[in-house]
């Protein structure tokens, strides 16, 4: 139904960084939840964060709409996917969406130097955060008693305090040390990190404090919480590099033939298309910032695979009513317009309706990392990791803290974006 | 199997082959909010009722407390510092501060300064567009404010607006708001009246509170 061929182009121009909307605002009509995500994306490679924060509002108020329609119409949403397809429905969205859906829109406020509206999302990322455990409330709850009884915490308990990163592990284990591939470890991060730039130290040191128990081997997070419980006096300025590193995971359409003759010669076939996932590449392993290596802080594929192997079990049993509805449906066309060629239209009208649901939001990245120095002057110059530059930053502020967000999605397509409160607002 | 590809009939076909026939409901009806229906208009949110409810409650406290009478007669000025918005509402802080600042100027016990505020918003620019005209010809100069002669500030009034989202039972939640007050004396940086006006909200938890 040409939602790859979209999706394709429309990552293309992502990468590109083609400003160009019309495509975009186009398919908005059609799919209003997917595109205006998409259109968001887009505007914020395009250093274009008004736009992108109008883009994501909208989808903001679809989700919404969506979460509280849901109930009144389930039954009428499930009948039309199951006779007709998934991709007929309005996009859905997913909860690790939702939440980067906010923290661009955060982050954009940021680079507006709007820091009041920017607070406003990342308290929404971080009640998204507290949604999404919730969501996976059984999942946590399972590791969590089967991490109990294992060897490990058994060992972990009996030799505490020798080993500096078990010391993290002291006692029970901690429910946040499941949560990495739940929910999203760098929206409690990048919220610590603006609300430590918004001079909110408290609230900062908590976050920080947060990401530390699901990361504890991270070592930038542990020097963040440091520095945010340092007094205030003793602060120097530091920049810090956010860099998301390369494309997501994809969503793809699987096809299980079933030999038709199983059911009856009057249907030509009986298939079943179901989305999958697989994994993308790299773009550069990581970044230096001066001789600071970048280090990662979420790792994205994984959150994205838990999400979608939490609703598989669902869209399998989807998939599968899908194909006898549309098998009874040759079956019938035959039986009733067989003079006309009617096991032909049915196969046509299945072959139209049988495409898994593959879409996505297709600005995730594979992972996120981030690194931190101190500001000396102007400049600070970021390197790839054979040690050629990637780019040179010379307008920095040694007077307040700043963020140089880098996204790549594949090696030589970089977009940056400076986040520096302006003095003259604080 | 069969019976169920018999029990298919020409209508079912129809509506399928139709593709869009999907069950679809909307409704656009807007209703003006009275006292009669003004339960079914509450949110999770923080609408103008919660403002003015909190808002009323901090005036009667600050106009109860003994800060505002000023020894020796006369008005405090009191300037209109930063109120934060911690929460996950865009929210008009203005609107709970004006209430406030209204309440305070009809008790005749304070002036508001609009040269000096914490947000920009509530600074009145045409105070400083009009002492840029004291060397324009065009202007009788002795009607222009002259040097010194805008008050300072005695108190200043900062605030902050906490929320909490917390799940309760399967289906709930409870949004709980927080409205803090400080008055604080300017030149001993000393609060002399603060307040906590607290909204606290149920519904249901399919969404989030925004």
């Amino acid at each position: 139904m040409g939602y790859r061929e979209n999706l394709d182009q429309y990552e293309q121009q992502l990468i590109s960084r083609d400003c160009n909307y019309t495509p975009i605002d186009g398919q908005i009509k059609s799919d209003p939840l997917l595109w205006t995500l998409n259109g968001g994306a887009l505007a914020r490679q395009c250093n274009d964060y008004q736009k992108s924060i109008t883009y994501l509002d909208q989808a903001e108020a679809i989700f919404k709409q969506k979460e509280t329609a849901l109930a009144l119409s389930a039954v009428g949403q499930s009948l039309g996917s199951i006779l007709v397809n998934n991709n007929v429905n309005d996009y859905q969205g997913e909860n690790y969406e939702k939440i980067m859906m906010n923290v661009y829109k955060g982050l954009n406020f940021m680079s507006l130097n709007d820091f009041d509206n920017a607070r406003v999302e990342f308290n929404r990322a971080l009640d998204r955060q507290r949604r999404a455990a919730e969501y996976f409330e059984q999942e946590i709850n399972e590791a969590y008693k089967q991490y109990n009884h294992s060897e490990y915490a058994k060992e972990i308990n009996t030799h505490s305090l020798t080993n500096s990163n078990i010391k993290n592990y002291r006692g029970d284990i901690s429910p946040e040390l499941l949560y990495p591939d739940f929910i999203n470890p760098f929206a409690t991060y990048i919220s610590g990190l603006f609300f430590y730039l918004d001079h909110d130290y408290s609230k900062a040191e908590a976050l920080f404090r947060q990401t530390a128990r699901m990361l504890p081997n991270q070592k930038q997070v542990q020097d963040d919480l440091k520095l945010s419980t340092q007094s205030s006096k003793q602060k120097q300025n530091y920049v810090w590099l956010i860099y998301e590193n390369g494309q997501g995971m994809l969503k793809s359409a699987f096809t299980y033939h079933f030999p038709s003759y199983l059911f009856t010669d009057k249907v030509i076939t009986t298939d079943i298309t179901v989305p999958t996932i697989y994994k993308r590449s790299l773009s550069y392993p990581y970044l230096k910032l001066e001789q600071q290596a970048t280090t990662e802080i979420a790792d994205m594929d994984n959150i994205v695979q838990q999400e979608f192997k939490k609703k598989l079990p669902a869209i399998m049993t989807e998939a599968m009513l899908n194909m006898i509805a549309k098998s009874t449906i040759q079956y019938t066309l035959e039986e009733k317009l067989e003079e006309y060629g009617g096991k032909f239209w049915g196969f046509l009208y299945q072959l139209s309706t049988d495409t898994a649901d593959i879409r996505q939001w297709r600005a995730i990245p594979k992972n996120i990392q981030v690194a931190r120095i101190p500001i000396q002057d102007n400049t600070v110059t970021i390197y790839k990791p054979d040690g050629t530059i990637l780019t040179k930053i010379d307008y920095l502020q040694p007077n307040s803290n700043a963020i140089i967000y880098i996204k790549s999605e594949i090696v030589d397509h970089n977009t940056i974006h400076l986040i520096q409160q302006s003095s003259n607002t604080q | 199997m069969i019976n169920l590809y018999q029990s298919l009939n020409r209508c079912t076909l129809a509506i399928t082959l139709g593709l869009s026939i999907i069950l679809t409901g909307c409704s656009s009806n807007v209703e003006y909010v009275t006292a009669d229906n003004a339960q079914d208009a509450v949110s999770l949110g923080l609408d103008s009722q919660d403002f003015e409810l909190a808002a009323q409650e901090s005036l009667n406290s600050l106009l109860a407390s003994d800060v505002l009478n000023k020894p020796g007669g006369g008005r405090y000025v009191v300037a209109i510092g930063k109120v934060v918005n911690d929460t996950t509402l865009r929210i008009d802080t203005d609107m709970l501060i004006k209430k406030i600042r209204i309440g305070m100027l009809q008790s005749g016990k304070a002036v508001i300064t609009t040269a000096v505020a914490g947000n920009s918003n509530n600074v009145d620019d045409l105070i400083y567009d009009v002492r840029e005209l004291r060397d324009n010809d065009e202007f009788k100069q002795d009607t222009i404010a002259g040097k010194g002669t805008l008050y300072a500030p005695d108190l200043s009034l900062t605030g902050k607006i906490l929320q909490r989202i917390s799940r309760t039972g399967k289906n709930k939640q409870l949004v709980e708001y927080y409205l803090q007050l400080t008055l604080t004396d300017v030149k001993s940086g000393l609060a002399y009246w603060e307040n906590e006006s607290i909204v606290r909200k149920l519904g249901s938890n399919k969404s989030t509170a925004w």
